[in-house]
Parts: C-alpha cells; structure tokens; sequence
C-alpha cells in the first residue's frame, strides 16, 4: 500500500515539472519551479533522493507511514552512494554494457566486428528456424566469458591497428582464433582466422605469418568440406614457403613439409572421390582431371618419403590405364617398379607386374602382358601373398582365355578358386568359379560343336553319353574320339541329321 | 490578485503565446493568438506561426453547437486528426530550422508541437519525446545547458519509464545528451550517451549506416578535444568511409544509363532501384560533417588517400545536391590534391 501512495506522490510532484518548460523560457530561470531531474530507475534501487523530495513525502504521509519511509531511508543510506554509470550497468544488459565500455574507449571497429557476428549468429538461428541444432546452441551474447575474452582481444587488436602495428593485430586476432578452437566454436575460430589472413595479406614482408594463416584457413574448410578452397590456401602456403628452412611450426616441423604433407592429404582425397566418380562412370575430363591433381600430388610429395609417393605414382599409372593411354601409364608403372624394387616391396613390385600386364593388354602385346603375370605369381609365391596369387592366377586365366588356351585357362581358375576359398574370400572364390566354369565350357564347345556337324552314331551316342554324365564323359571323349571320328566321316553321310541337332544345342545352351 | 485588462471579457485570461504572461496584442490573421508584445509575436510568426496561423482557428474557437451524437464525434475525430497533422508539421519545421542553425527560430515550433503533443498523448507518452529533444537540442545551440539539461532529462525519464521505447528515439537521445554534456565540457560523460547513442543506433539500422555515422562523428570530435589524435582519427576515417560508401551508392543509381530499346516492342525495365535518397535533415548533416573533416584534414598532415576521399565525397554530395559551382569547385580541389599527390588508380 504505502509503495502505491508513494508512487503517487512522487508522480504528483512530477507533474508540474513539465509544464514548466513549456510554460516559457523566461520563468523557467527561476530556481523554485525548476523540475529536480528525474531520477533514472526504479525507486528502490536509488539512494539519492534528493532533500525537499523527502520532506514532502514525510509532510504528506502519516504517522504510520512516516515511520516505513524514515526506516528506508536509514536503509538506503547504509547502501553506498552509486554514479551514474553504475546505475546504468545494473540496469541494462551485460553485452549493451561491454559494448558501452568499448565505444565509450573509442574502439569502434571493434564494436562493429562483435555486432556483425551477434546478428550473423542470431540471422542463421532465425533461418535454421526452431527444429534445428542452432536453435538450442547458446546465443553469443549470454556467453559473458567469451564476449570478455573477445573484448579483450579486439581492443587490442584495434589498438595496435591504430598504431600501425600490424604484426601485434594479427597476433591477438590469432589467440583469439585459438581460444574459440579450443572452446570448440568453429563459427568463431573461422572468422577470426580469415581476419588473420586478411591482416597478414595486407602486411608487408609478412610472409610466415601468412603462411601460418593460410594453413589454418585451408584446415578450417578442409573440415567445412570446401576441398578445393582449402587446396587453393594450400597451394599458396606451399609457394611461399618455398625455399624457406627457416620457418618452422610450434613442433618444429619445417612450413614446406607441412605444407606437402596437407596438400598430399586433400589431394589423395579428391582423389579417392574422382576415382570414385570413375568407378561410376567413366569420364575422360574426371580421368583427365584426375590425373593432373595427381602430377600435383607427385610434387607435393617430393619431399615426403618414397613409399608414399610410389603410391602416387602408382595411382597415377592405374588412371592412366583408366584412361586408356598405355605408353604413358607403363611410363609410370616402370618408376613405379623401380621404387618398389630398391625398397624390396614385394607387394609393390606383384602390384606393378599386374598393372603393367594390364597396360599391355591394352596395348595388344599379349606375349609382353603374360610375361608380366608370371612375374607376378612368380612374387606372389615367393611372398606367400595367398590373396595376391589367386588374383594373378585369375589374370593369367583371362589371358590364356582369351587366348584361346582354355585347358590353361580352366587350370589357373580352378587354382585361383582353391586359393581364394582357403582364404576365405568368397566375391573373389565366387568370381573365380564362374570363369572357371565358362573357360570350362568354352573349352567344351570345340568337341561338341565337331561332334555336332559330324552326323553318324558315334558322335550322337558320345554326346548323349556326355550329356548323362556330364564331366568323366567330356574328358575322355576329347582324346578318344580324334581317330574314330574322322574314320566316320569318310564312311557315313548325313541322313536324319535335322533332327537331332536341333535338339541337342538348345539343351546344351541351357 | 491579478489584474484583468477591461478590453478582455471577463473571467477570460488571454496569456502570452509564448511566456505565458498576460498578453496585450492578438494575431490579426487568426485571432486566436495573443502575445505580450511585439517582440514575441514577431518571434513566433517567423518560427511556426507563420505556418499553422490558419489551422489553429477551429482548434481555439468554441465548438459550434451540433445536435447529434454522430456529429459530435465527427467533430472529436476531425479535431483530433487536425491535432496530429499539426504535431507533424510543427515538429518538421523546428527540425528543419535546426539542421539550418537557426536555434531561436526552432524553439517556437518546438513549444508548439509539445504543447499539442501533450494535448494529444497526455503528459508521459512517449510521443513528447520528439519534442523534448528539439527543445533540447535548440537549447543547446543556443548555448542554454541547465535549459537542455532539462529537456534532455525529462525525455530521458519519459525513455526510462517506457521500455518498448524504439532504438531510434534512443538513439537521438542519448546523442543529443552526448552533445550536452560535450557543451558542458563534461568530456568521459559525453563519451558515455554517445557509445549509447552508437550501441541503439546499430541496432536499429547497422553499424555502418548514415545514420549511425554521426554518432561517430560527434565521438570523434570529443577525441579530438580531448586530444586523443589516433582515436578520432580512426572515428573520422569510419565517417568518410561511411559517407563515401552511401554517396558513391547514390550517384551509382542516379548516373546509370538507362536500358535501350531493343527492336519494337516496349522497354521492360524491370529493375527500377529505387535511390534511397537523403533527406533535408541528412543533407545538412552530410555537408556539415563532410565539410568539417575536410578542413581538419586540411590543418593535419594526414594521408594523402584520406583527403582525395573527402574530396571524392564531397564532390558526389554537391552533385546529387545540384550545387554545381560547388561541385565544380571540389572538383578542381580534387584534381589538385591528385595531382600533387600522384595518388593511382583513383578513377574519377
């Protein structure tokens, strides 16, 4: 109750404050109707009040309430005096506070940085809309600890800008940059790393620290999936710090190595994700453009170590092949042999034979493909590589299939078979029983195609035996058959051979 | 006891339009209107009056007598209405007569829109703020602290007791007690509304906007008094940018070769963009503020880029302002300082 009527008086005495300016400039000089300036806030929370406010509230009220409103005055004045900026950072929000502090210090650039990322966070909240993961990310301007943090950095920053100092600017826009990866914002971390490496950019002779930025960006898109973004940072951190001994990491390691090592990284896996698009569809301008991002990466990785950049070439041989262009991938491939024969990499030098057997395959040079397999299966063995062995065993079937070999052909299948079933590998056994089963059939279709054309009873019983018990019947007929077949031929002539025939190669087809 | 002259009916005081003393002479225009003297009336009629002495005779005449309830309202709305229009016009007017420097001349139409203004919304509408802040600001310009101090606060008050209260209003706020207590010398205070006024004003329009430019400006002259030269500095830099960025976007629109007719048929321009063009109040400001940093420039070694900028802006401004013997002028000022400086790659 008292509060209410203590309101009102206060209101009351409000009151003829404004009509005393309007009333006219020339009375409003005079002391004694000058309206006390309002005071700002709430009642409670002020402890000044001014002397003649108080007079009139105690001549107003009675007894009872003279005795409350003298109590909180006792009360008030125990509470310490507060200046007008006080009062102000109670009353508003703690970031219109930090911001006050900033503008009022003249760190304006600052300021402005800070409110573009707040409506930048609140804008992408807002077009994400209510289901989204954002939505529940804590807004920038409830964190206290990072807006003091960010604060503190960007005023600073600001300030060494203002004396041109721009090293000191990249430097605390760097730590700040750090301290949100930590926190795990990469939203932050991000910006401010793209700060970085505009103010590096701008510098003069400020190469390494544009090196260091440009590394941290390209890893920030590498991980936002801009790949190639990220390798154009890359590319460029790789030729600034060409030549450059002297600039190391904070491990020690040296800027061109790492710069290598990254760029090795993204472009294995654009790679990885062409050669995929290959496996797809095979498209020439993918292959094409697979290749020279391999080139690329056969020079970034020049000062890695060997292994890895025999895979390169390796890859870059195996797209080649994709490519259909045999001479320039068996160019490769023999580096690649090379490699792997100083390095005594059995795996390597088998992998490289089958390649290049397929290389010549591609050129027609069968002789030169098969000697190549053999040499494979040859280090195949020798390493006791199981997996290996039967893969080149199957090769080696393709070729003496298409060779027409098929006896050779069904005897490296069968192998290939038995060597991928103890392995365990059921695709590769699977696979490798199928074309044991066509090399078979195709080996079959010789003697039953003669036996077919020559009408006469030997050969239809030998078929219609074969046809009964399929595999002892065909083994033997072959070696057997030659001699007595052509006696037949000379003696018989074809009579009712339209019968049979016909009926015979659809059962046999089926 | 109070004298009544015998000339006025009885029981009727006839106050003073603007001092609220018995008046002695009426506006022969309007007669609605009564001054003390010769000195306020002249005061007045080149202030506001001049303007709305028309428009305040069914205001201040006695109701004619109408027979029906709907008549009556009508009347009340039609009343009312004419109330909001005034507010408006006298508001407009104290404004324009202050972007021109004519403080005296402001305080007439300001006390006018107050008074209707109260009339209107009553004494702690946030709608008198307006008002407040033209009084106050005509009072500073006047040199009148403890007079603007009291404005300034009473509006303050009205802003602190009406929380919903427009980033805008605040904005002007605390950018007029900004330049109060600058008058007053009260330098760190000053710094205090005007981070305010720049804090509001951002959120309202940006922090790169125009409008919010001229928080900056002020801030910067502060530093600059208080001789913080690398501060004011870097604020003056941002205000040219600002303007530079504005202009440059105007006179791009305004200079844009209109699409030509391709065959028969009519021209489909599609996208007509619409020039955000500056107002009385933001040309004033833009010359005034141009203007001033141009000759602080002038009086500092200062870079070379910043003053051919300055000039830059100050020649788009006097183009799109049509001033062209201004321009012209600039222009040649421009053309000098590039010469002098050897400045490339500067497109004129």
């Amino acid at each position: 109750m008292a509060d209410t009527i203590m309101k009102y008086c206060k209101m009351a005495t409000m009151l003829p404050q404004i009509r005393t300016p309007n009333s006219g400039r020339s009375q409003a000089s005079k002391k004694g109707l000058m309206p006390t300036p309002p005071r700002t806030g709430s009642a409670k929370s002020r402890p000044e009040t001014g002397l003649s406010a108080k007079s009139i509230k105690l001549k107003n009220a009675n007894r009872k309430e003279q005795e409350i409103i003298l109590r909180r005055e006792r009360l008030r004045e125990e509470q310490p005096l507060l200046s007008k900026a006080q009062t102000a950072a109670y009353r508003n929000t703690f970031k219109h506070n930090l911001c006050l502090d900033m503008l009022q210090a003249g760190f304006h650039r600052a300021f402005s940085e800070l409110h573009m990322l707040m409506t930048k966070q609140r804008a992408a909240r807002e077009a994400a809309g209510p289901d989204s993961v954002l939505w529940n990310e804590p807004l920038l301007e409830n964190e206290q600890e990072k807006l003091e943090s960010m604060k503190f950095y960007l005023m600073e920053a600001e300030e060494a800008l203002r004396n041109g100092d721009l090293k000191l600017v990249y430097k605390n826009r760097f730590s700040l940059a750090q301290f949100f990866q930590g926190r795990g914002d990469k939203w932050l971390s991000d910006h401010f790393f793209q700060t970085c490496l505009d103010v590096s950019s701008q510098e003069e002779n400020a190469e390494e620290r544009l090196c260091e930025a440009l590394c941290f960006v390209g890893l920030a898109m590498e991980e936002n999936g801009e790949l190639f973004d990220a390798i154009e940072r890359f590319e460029d951190y790789y030729q600034l710090s060409q030549g450059q001994t002297g600039w190391r990491t904070e491990s020690g390691k040296e800027f061109h190595t790492d710069a290598c090592d990254h760029l090795t990284r993204l472009y294995t896996a654009v790679a990885a994700t062409r050669l995929r698009m290959i496996k797809r569809r095979l498209e020439w301008t993918t292959c094409s453009r697979l290749t020279t991002l391999l080139k690329k990466l056969l020079i970034s990785l020049s000062c890695g170590d060997e292994s890895q950049s025999g895979d390169a070439t390796y890859k870059l041989a195996l797209a080649y092949v994709k490519m259909e262009d045999a001479k320039t991938a068996l160019l490769y491939l023999k580096m690649y042999l090379e490699i792997c024969e100083a390095s005594k990499d059995d795996a390597g030098i088998g992998r490289a034979c089958e390649a290049m057997a397929k290389a010549f395959d591609l050129e027609g040079k069968t002789e030169e493909s098969l000697k190549c397999l053999v040499r494979f299966v040859e280090v195949a063995e020798k390493s006791g590589q199981e997996l290996a062995l039967a893969r080149a065993c199957q090769n080696l079937g393709y070729i003496y299939n298409s060779r027409g070999d098929y006896s050779e052909a069904s005897k490296y299948f069968s192998k290939a078979f038995s060597l991928s079933q103890s392995k365990d590998s059921r695709k590769a056994a699977e696979s490798s029983s199928v074309h044991y089963g066509i090399s078979h059939a195709l080996g079959l279709m010789k003697g039953v195609k003669k036996h077919l054309t020559m009408t006469g009873k030997v050969p239809m019983t030998r078929i219609i035996n074969w046809k009964n018990q399929r595999q002892d019947e065909f083994k033997k007929s072959i070696s057997l058959e030659e001699v007595s077949l052509e006696r037949e031929l000379k003696e018989s002539e074809p009579v009712n051979s339209i019968a049979e025939p016909t009926e015979l190669p659809s059962s046999d087809e089926s | 006891m109070s004298i009544n002259p015998l000339s006025n009916p009885k029981g009727v005081k006839l106050l003073c339009e603007l001092c609220q003393k018995p008046a002695f002479i009426q506006c022969t225009e309007c007669r609605v209107t009564y001054y003390c003297g010769v000195e306020h009336q002249k005061t007045d009629w080149l202030g506001v009056h001049e303007k709305i002495c028309q428009l305040l005779i069914p205001l201040r005449t006695q109701l004619p007598f109408l027979t029906s309830e709907e008549e009556r309202d009508n009347r009340k709305q039609w009343l009312l209405q004419q109330k909001m229009d005034l507010i408006e016009l006298t508001r407009t007017t104290g404004q324009k007569l202050l972007f021109e420097g004519k403080h005296d001349q402001a305080v007439p139409a300001a006390l006018q829109s107050l008074k209707f203004a109260i009339d209107v919304f009553g004494l702690a509408s946030i709608n008198l703020v307006p008002s407040y802040l033209i009084l106050g600001e005509a009072s500073i310009g006047l040199g009148r602290l403890e007079q603007a101090e009291e404005y300034l606060m009473q509006a303050n008050w009205t802003v602190l007791k009406t929380p919903e209260c427009s980033n805008a209003i605040k904005s002007k706020l605390y950018r007029n007690l900004g330049l109060l207590y600058a008058a007053k010398g009260d330098y760190d205070e000053a710094l205090r509304q005007l981070a305010d006024d720049i804090y509001h004003s951002a959120q309202e329009f940006g922090t790169d906007d125009i409008r919010t430019a001229g928080g900056y400006y002020h801030m910067a002259n502060i530093f600059f008094r208080k001789n913080e030269m690398a501060v004011a500095d870097s604020l003056y830099t941002r205000v040219i940018d600002i303007w530079h960025k504005h202009l440059s976007g105007i006179i791009k629109v305004r200079t844009k070769t209109p699409l030509v007719a391709r065959g028969p048929g009519p021209v489909f321009d599609d996208e007509i963009e619409e020039e955000d063009k500056l107002d009385e109040a933001q040309e004033a400001e833009a010359v005034q503020v141009l203007n001033a940093v141009l000759d602080i420039r002038e009086h500092t070694p200062s870079d070379s880029w910043e003053l051919v900028k300055i000039l830059h802006a100050l020649a788009m401004l006097h183009f799109s302002l049509k001033t062209l013997q201004l321009e012209t002028n600039t222009a040649r000022k421009l053309w000098k300082s590039h010469q002098k400086k050897k400045v490339k790659n500067w497109k004129q």
